[in-house]
This record gives structure tokens, sequence and C-alpha cells, in this order.
């Protein structure tokens, strides 16, 4: 082995140890630093941008956001009673008169207390509840022939969409 | 010094530098590495979330500056679903509507029901209710144009059931109507 060789191993081994110290020390103090710094910075832009926005504002803005988050629900849910009055209105027989009617908009649900000049005149008025698009099922719970005329009790329950806008 | 002796010393402190050198890359070079990875992404992740939340302030900023310049918003808004429970205003609205389509009202029961709370967010503010059972009386064509004039109220009202009797009979109708309307908690 020449006198060179041990030299040059020593001084690449120096500047191996040397590159890595300065590795360490560049990565822990200065990268490292710089690093801690912008996260600081991120930390107070934030708390700024926290503040820049009165609580008072905030409270009013959440309010606001809650009327129209809530109104837009409530409108989604909204029930229109009245078309059961359109429904009857448009299928009742000429000689059928309704004496009580009871409606449940949650069950979808309409019960009428009525009476027909006769049993053919009944039967027109279910098949007309039957044809109507708006009916799901019917229900003939009672009939009686009193006096002259038919007295019955009938519910009809509607379709889901029946009394949404 | 022998010059096998000088070079035989030189080798040994090569070798112990090298091995120094690997020793202090492993125990402080990595670490350190792993623990630069971690700022890295905290930094970037709260760059994120300064940017989004710089977007939403402004967003926030100019929703605000907009509805404190539109007063028939907010208006409107409180009619539709006020913010407390403005009680006699329904009281008032549900007679005004008696008073012009020509019903009598026989009848007013007011129950304040509970709170519900939005599942969606939690941010959003819970919704009171009121049932109000209405006992009424007038023909079909009032009673009809009541119910209607209910639905279409600015303030929201929905009508759960009605109980109609008295048909049949040259007198006036009977309506039992439950409804429900709604303010902001």
């Amino acid at each position: 082995m020449s006198s060179g060789v041990p030299q040059r191993f020593l001084a690449f081994s120096v500047l191996v140890f040397i590159l890595v110290a300065l590795g360490y020390l560049g990565l822990a103090y200065g990268y490292a630093s710089f690093l801690h710094n912008q996260i600081d910075g991120g930390k107070a832009k934030l708390d700024e941008l926290g503040r820049r926005i009165s609580a008072d504002d905030q409270k009013e803005l959440t309010r606001l956001y809650s009327q129209i988050s809530n109104t837009q629900k409530l409108l989604s849910s909204h029930v229109l009673a009245s078309r059961a009055f359109t429904f009857l209105e448009a299928n009742t027989a000429r000689e059928v008169t309704y004496i009580g009617a009871d409606l449940s908009v949650p069950d979808r649900r309409l019960t009428l207390d009525g009476a027909a000049a006769s049993y053919d005149e009944l039967v027109r008025q279910l098949a007309s509840y039957k044809r109507a698009s708006e009916v799901e099922r019917i229900n003939l719970e009672s009939s009686e022939a009193v006096g002259g005329a038919v007295r019955f009790k009938v519910s009809l329950i509607f379709k889901p969409e029946m009394f949404k806008p | 010094m022998r010059p096998a002796t000088k070079r035989l010393f030189s080798i040994l402190a090569s070798s112990g530098l090298l091995i120094g050198a690997i020793i202090l890359f492993s125990s402080t070079v990595m670490p350190e590495y792993k623990n630069i990875q971690q700022l890295r992404g905290e930094a970037q992740s709260l760059d994120a979330v300064v940017g989004e939340e710089e977007r939403l302030i402004n967003t926030a900023s100019q929703l605000l500056n907009e509805y404190q310049n539109a007063a028939d918003l907010r208006d409107n808004l409180s009619l539709v679903l006020p913010r407390e429970e403005a009680l006699p205003g329904m009281v008032n609205q549900i007679q005004g509507i008696a008073r012009s389509t020509g019903v009598t009202i026989e009848g007013i029961n007011v129950e304040n029901l509970p709170l519900t709370h939005s599942q969606t967010s939690s941010i959003v503010e819970p919704v009171g209710s009121f049932k109000v059972t209405v006992r009424l009386k007038g023909d079909y064509g009032a009673l009809r144009s009541y119910t209607q004039s209910l639905e279409t109220n600015a303030r929201i009202i929905d009508v759960d059931s009605m109980a109609i009797s008295g048909g049949g009979t040259k007198g006036p109708l009977t309506i039992n109507l439950v409804l429900r309307t709604y303010y902001q908690k």
C-alpha cells in the first residue's frame, strides 16, 4: 500500500464526518427553525383571522345561517292540507253529501261520514275514489240504509305526494 | 514514529471517523429528518387551514355586509321564521285570517312543544314549535279559504289535522284545526 492511500482515506472520512455533522446542524438549527417560524406565523394569522369578525357578528351570522337552514327544512316539509277540499270537489258524485270529515295529514288519512241517495250511488262514489290518482287505498268502514238514503263512513289513504307543495 | 505505525494509526482514525459519521447519522440526522417531515406536514396543513379560514372569513364578512344592508331580507326571514316565540303575533295572524275570510273563531288553544335540534349540523340553532288548536265556524267556502290562507301565510303554518262537522244541515260548518307553527330559539 502506498503512503498516499491512508491519507486519502483519512481525508475522505473527515469529509464524510463533517458533511454529516453539517447536515445535522442545517436540519436542526436551520430548516427546523424556519418551519417553526412558519408554523408560528400560521397560528398568529389564524388568531388574527378569528378576531376579524366580532363575537356579536359571529352570533348574528350563526343565527342568519340557522334561520335560512331551518326555513329551507320547514318549507321542504310544508304541507297543503287544503288539497283535500280540491280532491272532494273533483271526486264527489252529485247525489252524495258529506256530514263530517276527519283529516290527518301525517297519516294521509281522510275519513268521510256521508250520505248517498242509494247503494248504486254509493258504489259510483267508491268507484270515483278508486279512479282518483291521489288515492292509495279505500276502506268502506260502514254503510247503512236509513230512511231513503244510505249513510256511509269511508276512509281514504292518500299517496305520499298528495299534500306536498 | 515508523511509517508502518503511522499508516496504521491513520487507518484506525479514518475508520473511527467513518463509524462516528454513521452513528451520528443514525442517531441524530435520521430522527431530525423525521421531525422535519412532521413539521413540514404541520406547516402545510396549517397553511391550508389558514387559506380556507381566510376564504371563509372573507365570505362571512361579505355576507354580513350584504345582510346588514338588506333590511328587507332580515325582516322577511323573521316573518317566515321568527327569532322568538312571537305568540301574540301568531294569534293575531290566525285571528286576522279568520276576519278576512269570514269565519268565526270559537276558541284557540296553544301548546308549546319541545325544541327540535337539527341533525345535520351542530351550528344550526334549534327550532321551537307551537301546536295550536283552533275551533271555527263558517260556511264551506270560508273554511276552505281560511285553510288555504293559513298555508300561504308568511309565517310557516302546517295543518296537522282537521275535523269538520255539521254537514248536511242548513247551519254553518264547524271545523277543528290542529296547526303547527314554528320559531327559532
